[in-house]
């Protein structure tokens, strides 16, 4: 069950360019969360710039607290990013349905800001390794406390990792794994969802869309799946690759 | 503690605050926030008589103080309504209005068939101020002919309480107004969204699917409360159920103020889900403090000199 709650910002620190981590203490959003979840965040004293709240990826619960990866793209992020430790957040969450349970060796594939909710993952699901691509090092979220899950990384320049990106890293080891989880650019989800359904292996991934309710009221976030439009907010944000109409995404006049 | 029932008609609510057709669904999805029955009443997302998938993605977008919708009536049909939905939304305790829109006459008549035997509906509001779909929308709700056509067809096959909500997209709001009540509307409710659009000059594109949408938020509380105004002093003895732009409880004193009988909150239940209880116990504090024994006498309780 959702709830709606203020949240101190315990812990905040810049982790890449334009991005940071925020860790709120939220005991009764961080009990019930999930890796593929996420949450409705506003400033605790909402404005009507921005009017509507920001959904992000969860991406860690523990000891009552839950993390959040921020990056800067608008106002809204913006106004979040710039919250300071001692800060109170509005939280609603845990939102959507999560990642399914893992069939086997998982492999992780994050582009970019994608990495958020593959970092829960990651600590949830032991066998399990990161692939992660970025167009260039400043972008690359710093990784030295994910103690539990191994990782490859990518750049469009090499600047760091192999000059490559996300999907051709996965490419080179898929056949070690049973199962993906995908988030990140359309192109590259819809490159994966491709190269799973050749592989046979099942992949999900992890959609964003612009949502207004974020609970499943509104029907602002739908998009087009082979069983019709589904929410991304409460029938997702984590769908099966192979129900997912990629052309009409690809096709989408703006987002 | 003041006395906070109000009546719209013969609709007896708890309390004057009510959620929004379109915003609520029927209730499910924030019945897990909160205790449904602190609300006066739940207006439904709004059925049609066959299902519509709605319109093309992206359907809403973030305007100063504000946001665009273009859903398009996303709904299963009138059919699959009563029996998927109408189970869950019976067991409420709070007033039930079911909002209903069609795209000619007969579909009004057809569905208010199914809903006239559901003794749980406590009120229908028609909608026919939708600017998302290409019929029987904003091409009905603008025409006082047609408006008045409309009332008074339905009105010969259903007993009840019939609430008509009303564009902002008109000249004469009080016009078309007047023309519901004449042809037996019992009470008329407005504002709906107005007609806008938000264009991304990079590409060159509209913003939404569907080109255009409808404005609701913040934004529109001042033109809401304009045309509540308006319909209060043209009809002073027609309850006038105040929408547009409620983001706290103030917001919601002021429709009053300017003629409600009663208030829709709608999308500022997206910024805080918690904002219809809020609302209620700002009203309650707000006639404790000014002294009006119920929150029925803020009904066109405003001071003016003229």
């Amino acid at each position: 069950m959702p709830v709606d709650v203020l949240g101190k910002i315990t812990d905040k620190r810049i982790i890449a360019r334009d991005t940071v981590r925020i860790v709120i203490d939220a005991p009764s959003v961080a009990e019930n969360a999930k890796p593929g979840q996420f949450v409705m965040v506003s400033q605790s004293l909402p404005t009507f710039d921005p009017f509507l709240r920001r959904p992000i990826a969860i991406s860690g619960a523990e000891w009552g607290r839950i993390e959040l990866i921020v990056r800067v793209v608008g106002w809204g992020t913006a106004v979040l990013a710039n919250s300071e430790e001692g800060d109170q957040l509005r939280v609603l969450g845990p939102l959507g349905i999560g990642f399914p349970p893992p069939a086997g060796h998982l492999a992780l594939v994050a582009g970019g800001i994608g990495i958020a909710p593959l970092l829960f993952a990651g600590r949830n699901w032991a066998k399990s390794r990161l692939f992660y691509g970025e167009t260039t090092a400043d972008w690359i979220c710093d990784l030295s406390r994910e103690k539990s899950c191994e990782f490859d990384i990518a750049t469009d320049d090499g600047s760091v990792g192999e000059k490559c990106n996300a999907v051709e890293l996965l490419k080179k080891k898929i056949d070690q794994f049973e199962h993906v989880f995908a988030c990140g650019p359309e192109p590259m989800l819809h490159a994966i969802a491709k190269l799973c359904k050749r592989k046979k292996i099942p992949c999900a991934v992890s959609l964003e869309e612009r949502m207004a309710c974020g609970v499943g009221a509104c029907q602002g976030c739908t998009i087009k799946t082979k069983s019709g439009y589904r929410r991304v907010c409460k029938d997702g944000p984590v769908f099966d690759a192979n129900e997912i109409i990629w052309e009409e995404l690809d096709e989408r006049p703006c987002g | 503690m003041s006395d906070l029932a109000v009546n719209i008609g013969n609709v007896r609510l708890k309390n004057p605050v009510m959620v929004a057709s379109g915003c609520f669904g029927v209730g499910r999805e924030y019945g897990e926030l909160f205790d449904l029955s602190f609300l006066g009443g739940i207006v439904t997302k709004t059925v049609t008589l066959e299902p519509r998938e709605g319109n093309l993605p992206p359907r809403v977008w973030e305007t100063p103080a504000g946001m665009l919708n273009s859903i398009g009536l996303a709904n299963p049909g009138i059919s699959a309504f009563i029996e998927t939905e109408i189970p869950f939304f019976r067991e409420l305790d709070c007033a039930k209005i079911i909002s209903i829109a069609g795209k000619n006459f007969g579909e009004f008549v057809e569905i208010i068939k199914k809903i006239d035997a559901l003794d749980c509906i406590d009120a229908i509001e028609i909608n026919v101020s939708c600017p998302n779909v290409e019929e029987g929308g904003l091409a009905f709700g603008t025409s006082p002919e047609t408006v008045s056509g409309l009332v008074s067809t339905v009105r010969k096959i259903t007993e009840k309480p019939l609430w008509v909500k009303l564009t902002p997209n008109v000249t004469d709001i009080a016009e078309i107004g007047r023309s519901a009540v004449d042809a037996g509307a019992d009470a008329l409710c407005a504002i709906n969204t107005l007609s806008a659009m938000e264009i991304d000059i990079g590409r060159r594109v509209s913003r939404l699917g569907n080109i255009t949408g409808g404005l609701s938020g913040a934004a529109i509380r001042p033109v809401a409360l304009a045309k509540v105004f308006a319909l209060h002093r043209a009809l002073p003895d027609v309850p006038v159920v105040g929408i547009g732009g409620i983001t706290e409880a103030g917001d919601a004193i002021a429709h009053m103020l300017a003629g409600a009988s009663a208030v829709q909150v709608g999308s500022g239940i997206f910024r805080s889900p918690h904002l219809p209880i809020e609302v209620v116990v700002g009203i309650d504090q707000y006639c404790e403090f000014y002294d009006f024994p119920r929150a029925e006498d803020l009904t066109g309780a405003l001071n003016i000199e003229e």
